[in-house]
């Protein structure tokens, strides 16, 4: 495995199996990647958009965990799929480190790092990040209920406290 | 021939983690003179951190998403999202018994508020009547 820092994706093509090999070639997925897409405007941005979208869907690979797949626009700064940066330089610092000849300490580090990103990989993230995400709407809910719950407590001991001090 | 000489375990403890270096010193190779420069120490240090962090981010990501995860399979948020409304129900129910009582300042006041607006001649009807 190589060290896993951030790695320029070139799509060698702007066509649905150009932008699907270079993505393999990469290997996305497998390390933190971004795409500088400055280049392209309005529809075709939009158009090579959806097609990343398609291609990462088809090919299992989550665009966030275990490694980061960032895209680097000023176009948007949001997209509910892909992480968005507005420049190389806004790109997180933690996967932005100089690449050396590793020690044998580092060689076991990294061996480490390969496997628990492996594991990340072989989970199935998409459904388990849905099942959180269900659940934490519930949790917002009964956090809801509980202040309100909370708030009524409150005004019913305050008014038996008042009612015992007349 | 020389007498090899043999440590004693306290000693050997205290050398623990130099054996290169010490290997290295037998081979009676001359070792390169010269500073190793602040920048080279740095850089490394700075992979070995990276990497150590990597680690920990890694697993505890993996630990969010297998144990925490399973724990999620037996929560029980619907059955105390369902009591909390039962319980909600029933302090309006007793807050509303506390409020009607006349001498409440909530029903004194809506009561000032009716007579000032609907009954202001004599006829009129009190809140107290309704």
């Amino acid at each position: 495995m190589k060290i896993p820092v951030f790695n320029e994706i070139i799509l060698e093509g702007t066509s649905f199996d150009e932008i699907k090999k270079s993505l393999r070639k990469m290997h996305v997925g497998q390390g933190p990647t971004y795409l500088v897409m400055d280049e392209w405007q309005d529809e075709e941005f939009y158009d090579i958009l959806s097609k990343l979208a398609q291609i990462t869907n088809e090919m299992g690979y989550n665009v966030k965990l275990p490694f980061p797949f960032y895209i680097i626009t000023s176009s948007i700064d949001y997209h509910p799929i892909f992480p968005v940066a507005k420049s190389v330089n806004d790109l997180p610092s933690h996967f932005r480190k100089k690449v050396k000849r590793l020690k044998s300490k580092e060689h076991s580090l990294l061996a480490k790092v390969e496997v628990l990103s492996e594991k990340l990989i072989n989970m199935e993230l998409a459904e388990k990040i849905k099942k959180h995400r269900d659940r934490s709407s519930l949790n917002k809910e009964l956090y809801k209920l509980s202040s309100e719950l909370n708030f009524y407590q409150f005004l019913e001991d305050e008014i038996t406290k008042r009612n015992k001090d007349l | 021939m020389d007498k090899k000489e043999k440590l004693l375990k306290e000693k050997l403890k205290v050398l623990e983690g130099f054996e290169d270096i010490l290997d290295l010193l037998d081979e009676d190779t001359p070792l390169k003179k010269g500073a190793v420069t602040n920048d080279k120490l740095a850089d490394n240090y700075q992979l070995y951190n990276f990497l150590e962090n990597e680690i920990r981010r890694l697993s505890a990501l993996v630990n969010f998403f297998t144990k925490k995860t399973d724990n999620l399979e037996h929560a029980q948020t619907e059955m105390l999202i369902d009591n909390q409304k039962i319980e909600i129900i029933q302090c309006k129910k007793v807050l509303i018994n506390h409020l009607k009582q006349p001498n409440q300042p909530l029903r004194k006041r809506i009561e000032f508020i009716w007579d000032s607006a609907f009954s202001k001649g004599p006829k009129g009807p009190r809140l107290n009547e309704i």
